[in-house]
């Protein structure tokens, strides 16, 4: 059987080595190259299964992202990509899940967590199921979610937004948005509203969400009325 | 319909008449602005919009109700707002002006306040209020408000969610939201960060699944673990079992 070819590039050959030794030993070929254009040539010639890339080459600081970029605009989306870095900043996991990447893998290395997460990608049905989960006690289990949708439309009672996720009705949220600050004037304003109603808009495949203002909040509708009068056209 | 939050503009010379308008209307949960003059309902116009003016024909001044009636339908701020004219003057003529000038009702004095109640009823379910639809029929933002908004008409949503349970790799995650698969969020529980992952990426793997009336469960992987991470939750597994 062939076995699944992963090419890495990192500029630490000591890294690579250590790589080589764990991928190999769970069946896995390995190509480890040092840089952009070693990489490249192998990505085009080889056809690997999977990418690892390191964000810091020796090319430049951060040079990981451009050669995400590039692979994305000139091989699709097809070859799974993973992003190895000591970089722990919230900001470069976003910025290489935006340009296309699969995954982030932090140093030093979790080889369990890397070989699970390669195995998500190479046509294992449901890799998630083999590792157990832990039940997160009552207590503990309290969190919360940041999620932006878009606003649509805004009358005297609300504002109605439109996303990819469905929000059930009777949900509280806290919300922030350019267009209510800049309506009401005030920067940063967080308003807390409840969802009243929520359809689907079937066209377009998105859903929507009504978010009614507090009735008793009459400065709030004043001028949410005064901008509506001036904005309407019904 | 509800009543409650619409504000009444009242403009009457009589006190007396004032005070009994007051009560009637505040009883039904409307909020009630009194103007005694031409000159003070102008006044009272700059500082809100009203839902109704309600308006006398003789006023103190020089000016009348049907003064008023032209100053609202001569402003583009005010032109859609109802009138309703509650008067003594029984003369055809001014009824006529009045309904010509687009009053909603035109009621003799005195009055009777189930009447009266009823007729503001009748007016607001007439009533459309107004909409500002951002987008057209296409789902495209309108060009005076991509202006207006430098094209930001993001919303940022933050709500509570439960995390259910958890391993190296992802984590279930149980509320009120229901995501397709690839869906990218923020997130902050406790317990994770306690254990290193502050910085951690989620993104569904899945459709979430209905678990029960507007309650979603919905499997995240973990973007960006590292190895003290990884270790403390699965330590955390092996102290469980």
């Amino acid at each position: 059987m062939q076995k699944n070819l992963i090419l890495t590039i990192d500029d630490d050959e000591d890294f690579n080595r250590l790589i080589t030794v764990i991928l190999k030993k769970h069946g896995f070929d390995v190509i480890t190259t040092t840089n952009a254009k070693d990489f490249l040539r192998n990505l085009h010639h080889k056809n690997p299964a999977l990418c690892l890339i390191d964000l810091n080459l020796e090319e430049a600081f951060g040079a990981g992202f451009q050669l995400i970029e590039a692979i994305r605009k000139t091989k699709g989306s097809k070859t799974p990509l993973f992003v190895l870095s000591f970089r722990h900043d919230k900001k470069d996991i976003a910025r290489a899940i935006q340009l296309g990447a699969n995954d982030y893998i932090h140093k030093p290395l979790d080889d369990l967590v890397l070989l699970d997460k390669i195995n998500q990608y190479l046509n294992v049905k449901d890799p998630f199921k083999p590792l157990p989960y832990f039940e997160v006690t009552e207590s503990k289990r309290r969190s919360t979610m940041k999620i932006t949708h878009k606003i649509v439309s805004i009358n005297e009672f609300g504002v109605t937004i439109e996303g990819p996720s469905l929000i059930a009705r009777g949900t509280l949220l806290k919300i922030k948005s350019n267009v209510i600050s800049k309506i009401l004037k005030s920067p940063d304003q967080v308003l807390r509203l409840f969802v009243t109603d929520t359809w689907m808009e079937t066209e377009r495949n998105m859903y929507r969400a009504f978010l009614e203002f507090n009735p008793d909040n009459h400065d709030l509708l004043g001028t949410v009325r005064s901008w509506l009068v001036a904005n309407s056209d019904n | 319909m509800s009543l409650k939050g619409k504000e009444i503009l009242i403009i009457d010379d009589d006190t007396q008449y004032q005070f009994f308008m007051n009560n009637i209307l505040v009883n039904i949960g409307l909020t009630v602005v009194q103007a005694l003059s031409y000159d003070e309902a102008l006044e009272k116009l700059t500082e809100s919009i009203p839902h109704l003016v309600i308006t006398d024909i003789k006023l103190n001044d020089e000016k009348s109700g049907i003064d008023i009636q032209r100053y609202l339908k001569d402003h583009p701020k005010f032109k859609k707002i109802p009138v309703f004219v509650i008067s003594a003057d029984a003369n055809r003529q001014t009824i006529f002006q009045s309904l010509a000038l687009g009053a909603s009702e035109y009621m003799l004095k005195p009055i009777v306040s189930k009447m009266l109640i009823q007729k503001i009823r009748r007016i607001f379910m007439d009533y459309k209020s107004p909409e500002v639809h951002l987008v057209d029929e296409e789902g495209n933002y309108k060009d005076e408000f991509q202006v207006a908004f430098e094209n930001d008409f993001d919303v940022e949503i933050e709500t509570d969610i439960n995390l259910r349970s958890i391993n190296e790799l992802s984590c279930i995650l149980q509320g009120p939201l229901k995501f397709p698969k690839g869906t990218v969020i923020e997130f902050e529980n406790d317990l994770i960060n306690k254990m290193g992952g502050e910085g951690l990426g989620y993104r569904s793997i899945e459709n979430s699944r209905t678990i029960g009336a507007g309650s979603f469960s919905t499997r995240f992987s973990l973007i960006g673990i590292d190895e003290r991470t990884a270790q403390k939750i699965r330590a955390m597994r092996v102290t469980k079992t």
